[in-house]
């Protein structure tokens, strides 16, 4: 029988307080005693629109307006009906489109940079002023001076005008690519790390490890996908340190050392190979495993020594069957596995060979210390990942990812996927798997500008900006970045504050807000100047925004404030005149994919229509060609030969080793997670929500609470040598001993004080520069202390 | 005639509060109030879990009126405000409700809510599905199965809604119908069923 007791429905049924501090004015309701059918004489209007990108989801919306207001917000009904779907977060725009936080007007800065005092200014001013800086930097110090910044969250970030000025445009600069730097590199398409088949293909797996991957609160529309694998007979395993709903729903939840993951990763491949699961004829055909490691420099062995291209100068094999070497892409070629060769007096191996002398000393007792799992259960989980069938290695973006190790522990991942067969794989797939990022792609045409404009290379990382000499002068700042995109905020606000100017542009006053010299309030997405909005592509699907509301208060669309931007720059000439007029441009495309998909089509269509694309799951790499120079998965990184790192071996972790001193000093693990009730920093302002969810709350395990004499409620310091914040404590079991959280994307006017990106790592792993992404942002890889504020 | 029920699968509940979003913008309910609610069993606190790191256990259970066959609330009402309709829901009648609060003493799942005061709202108006009734001081409100939408044969905004299809909706009399077929395959609970309520909406383990 359920445990509830009447006190645990009264204790839940207790929503948050009514107290909002609004002015009588506002909550007149003068309407509420009328009878009750009075409320159909109301004019109404249905229109359709889809949620900008900012949690991924991209769920298209049903929206009624009543006398000029949002009313409702239903599902939209897609053409695959499995995507008609809405969150929590959607149906709260209801409010929050109606928020208080919303900037009203244009804003000058009177106070310091970071100290949020604004005057309100017109829109002429506005503009004038942004353009002037614009044009100043550009013609000053060249288009690259300009850094257009912005957050996943902005469906138009101004790509056009950044184009056309030949600035920088960067989004998210050394975060979610972590593990992607790890595996692109073996397959040579470069997804930021993005999982081959789209989560509606997990019903063919039969085991699924969501690995620092809590699904089910950061793809909560993905879910259904989760439970119709459970339900058809997929076990499936959640690696994390955390008891995230994720570990509660899996079949079994494997507790994990915070940064361990590498190591675990690294037992799991020894494993396979030492019990012989690995799938030979696969790694032969289809992998560099076969290739041949020359001794004397560690590179792979190829017809000559220049650096041709692979076709004139092919690497090479051991050919089994007339025992001698052969080009690896020879059409009868049967290459050896393993062994080693001598040629020309130079001793050469396999990469497969090296890789298992590599393994040795990475055994599953070795991991065990290191991971805090027992030996068994390591065993136990190699097996089920290699012999159960077609098997996901699913990671997330919040967990490995966010380490100074994570590129290894993808590469890693890619062996291991690698060695069992499970990359271009019905039900199979390595990499992160976070639902609606992975399904079939369409190819939409740019906008077309003259040659001479081009978006500039990016500088550096931005993480780097705010260290090393760079070009940057302005930022135009699209969304919460100057909070989200950079650890160690303190330093970050020092670098913004020697720029020559700042702007920001967003309907919300969020931390980022603070550190501008001019704002302009953006339109949320269901406000427009125009009949039709943004569009993307999403879900196999092409979705369309038509206007919901006019633009509340004295807000624009991004649309339109890069289109007077533009204009008063001169450049109006090479912008589309409407929304409407870009996606005409967009949709003259040669992708069959989006043949009979124009406009006019779509908006008969209630704004949601199915690409041209096979009905079956989207999967890559089916016909085992990839896109590296072999054209096979390669798994032997030479540009990591330098490194000791050309096979991934393990490393310790820079700041939270146990070997390091500061532990002693600093012995919590700082972890910043996404949660359900927030987009990372969008909602945090969402009055509906936040009848729900408390706000920002410090996550301590009792024990780690006792002995610092620290109890629920109590304001604590949380703190280190980068910086400190305040926040409210909460004693929680879901959290380890050992490690700390705090829910990501709380802006700083809602802490008790600071900012929790003020104790961040900013520091980066000098390896990462050789990779695709650069380095990687080691936000879990943060020591604190907490102690009674 | 029918008798329109629900089951929630609870080994899909991933506790979002979709649902809770979802009745409170179609059903108008003001600030501090909510109809439907996500609880944690065995914790008192949102999102809790029962045991010691790592051994733990988490199940959400999604709670509103069960419109329950043999309805406490129904019983306690001195004015017959609050009844079994057609189709087998406990609906306020508001017009008649006293707000003499004996239903909300009655129910042991605290479905019910009462107007205190005048509602806040925010945003200021009245948002959600126009056919629904507006609620005065003084009275009690709750789940109302949305009646406004079953009665045009749509389902309930919190099934439609659920990211994880973790709700069935229909008629409990129809012995072919999806929520009956879950009842009898997957050994559906009733909450408290040891006070007799019968309720309607079954929750499956």
């Amino acid at each position: 029988m359920m445990e509830i007791s009447r006190r645990n429905f009264i204790k839940a049924g207790a929503l948050g307080a009514t107290a909002l501090g609004l002015s009588g004015g506002l909550l007149a309701q003068d309407k509420w005693l009328r009878p009750v059918s009075a409320g159909k004489d109301a004019q109404e209007n249905v229109a359709f629109t889809y949620h900008p990108p900012n949690c991924g989801g991209r769920c298209s919306f049903k929206c009624t307006t009543r006398d000029g207001k949002l009313a409702k917000i239903e599902p939209n009904e897609w053409p695959d009906k499995r995507y008609s779907l809405i969150c929590l977060k959607g149906l709260a725009e209801v409010e929050r489109v109606y928020s208080l936080d919303r900037i009203q007007t244009p804003l000058k800065r009177v106070g310091e940079r970071g100290e949020g005092k604004f005057t309100p200014i017109s829109w002429e001013e506005a503009i004038t002023t942004v353009a002037d800086n614009l044009k100043k930097a550009h013609d000053t110090y060249g288009g690259s001076s300009i850094l257009f910044a912005y957050s996943t969250g902005i469906d138009h970030p101004f790509q056009i005008l950044a184009q056309i000025l030949c600035a920088q445009h960067v989004v998210e600069a050394g975060i979610d690519m972590g593990i992607g730097n790890g595996y692109d590199e073996a397959t040579g398409s470069y997804n930021v790390g993005l999982i081959s088949n789209e989560s509606t293909d997990w019903v063919n797996s039969k085991t699924i490890i969501l690995w620092g991957n809590n699904y089910l609160e950061t793809s909560i529309t993905d879910s259904q996908f989760f439970f119709n694998a459970k339900e058809a007979g997929a076990k499936i395993i959640c690696i994390d340190p955390i008891y995230t709903t994720t570990a509660a729903k899996s079949d079994q939840w494997i507790p994990i050392k915070p940064g361990s993951d590498l190591a675990l990763v690294l037992a799991m491949v020894s494993l396979v190979l030492e019990n012989n699961w690995y799938q030979g004829e696969y790694l032969a055909k289809n992998t560099s495993a076969p290739f041949l490691i020359r001794s004397d420099n560690q590179k792979l062995l190829r017809l000559n020594n220049s650096d041709e291209e692979v076709d004139n100068n092919p690497f090479l094999v051991w050919d089994e069957v007339t025992n001698s070497l052969q080009p690896y892409n020879d059409k009868n070629v049967h290459p050896k596995l393993e062994g080693e060769f001598t040629v020309d007096g130079i001793k050469v191996k396999t990469v497969f060979t090296a890789l298992k002398e590599n393994q040795r000393q990475y055994t599953p007792a070795w991991a065990a210390d290191l991971t805090e799992i027992p030996e068994q259960t390591i065993r136990i989980l190699a097996e089920e990942y290699a012999l159960r069938g077609p098997a996901i290695l699913g990671f997330g973006w919040g967990g490995a990812d966010k380490w100074g190790d994570s590129d290894l522990t993808g590469h890693a991942a890619t062996i291991l996927g690698a060695l069992t067969g499970n990359i271009g794989r019905i039900g199979g797939g390595v990499g992160i798997d976070t639902g609606h990022f992975v399904s079939w792609p369409a190819d939409l045409s740019p906008w077309p500008l003259p040659e001479e404009f081009q978006i500039a290379p990016r500088e550096m990382t931005t993480g780097d900006f705010p260290s090393k000499p760079n070009n940057v002068k302005v930022m135009v700042n699209m969304g919460n970045t100057i909070q989200q995109h950079f650890a160690n905020l303190g330093k970050t606000a020092k670098w913004v504050d020697t720029l020559d100017f700042v702007v920001t542009i967003d309907p919300f006053h969020s931390t980022s807000v603070d550190y501008s010299d001019i704002v302009l309030p953006a339109s949320t997405s269901f406000e427009w100047e125009y009949d039709i909005g943004n569009m993307l592509i999403s879900r196999n699907h092409v979705l369309l925004q038509q206007k919901i509301l006019e633009p509340l208060h004295q807000s624009k669309s991004d649309f339109q404030i890069e289109k007077e931007i533009a204009e008063k720059m001169g450049l109006g000439h090479y912008m589309p005149k409407t929304p409407a007029d870009y996606h005409r441009a967009r949709l003259d495309s040669p992708d069959p994919a989006l043949k009979g998909i124009t406009v006019e089509n779509l908006i008969a269509n209630n704004c949601v229509m199915r690409l041209n694309v096979p009905d079956e799951p989207y999967r890559q790499f089916m016909d085992q060609v990839y896109a590296t120079p072999s054209k096979k998965l390669e798994l032997y990184y030479e540009k990591l030969i330098e490194d000791k790192q050309a096979l991934p071996s393990y490393e310790k972790q820079q700041e939270t080793d146990p070997s390091n001193s500061l532990t002693k000093k600093y012995p919590l693990q700082f972890c910043q997670q996404r949660v359900k009730y927030l987009a990372h920093s969008q909602f945090a302002n969402s009055l509906w929500i936040g009848q729900l969810f408390p706000g920002p709350r410090l996550e301590i395990n009792p024990t780690d609470a006792k002995n610092r004499n620290l109890k629920d409620g109590d304001i604590v310091e949380v703190f280190n040598d980068r910086g400190k914040f305040r926040s409210t404590c909460k004693l929680t079991e879901i959290i380890r001993p050992g490690q700390v959280r705090h829910f990501e994307g709380w802006w700083s006017k809602h802490m008790s004080e600071g900012n929790f990106q003020n104790v961040t790592n900013d520091t980066f792993n000098p390896r990462q520069y050789k990779l695709a992404y650069g380095p990687v942002i080691p936000f879990n890889d943060t020591l604190v202390e907490v102690k009674k504020a | 005639m029918a008798r329109l029920g629900m089951v929630i699968d609870l080994k899909r509940c991933i506790g979002c509060n979709t649902c809770v979003i979802a009745c409170k913008m179609q059903n108008n309910v003001p600030m501090g109030m909510s109809w439907t609610r996500v609880i944690s069993e065995g914790s008192e606190e949102l999102d809790g879990a029962v045991g010691e790191y790592p051994f733990l256990n988490k199940t959400y259970i999604p709670i509103a009126c069960q419109h329950c066959e043999n309805a406490p609330c129904v019983k306690a009402c001195p004015v017959g405000a609050t009844s079994k309709d057609d189709k087998g829901r406990v609906v306020v009648d508001y017009d008649r409700c006293i707000g003499c609060r004996y239903c909300m003493a009655a129910c042991p799942y605290n479905a019910r809510m009462f107007n205190w005061q005048k509602a806040t709202r925010v945003p200021d108006f009245n948002y959600g599905d126009q056919a629904v009734p507006l609620r005065k001081v003084g009275i009690v409100e709750k789940c109302t199965m949305c009646k406004e939408r079953t009665d045009l044969g749509l389902e309930p905004l919190c099934v439609e809604v659920c990211p994880a299809k973790a709700r069935t909706f229909g008629d409990l009399d129809d012995p072919n119908s999806e929520v009956s077929r879950l009842i009898r395959e997957q050994n559906a609970e009733q909450l408290l069923k040891e006070k007799g309520t019968r309720p309607q909406i079954y929750y499956i383990r």
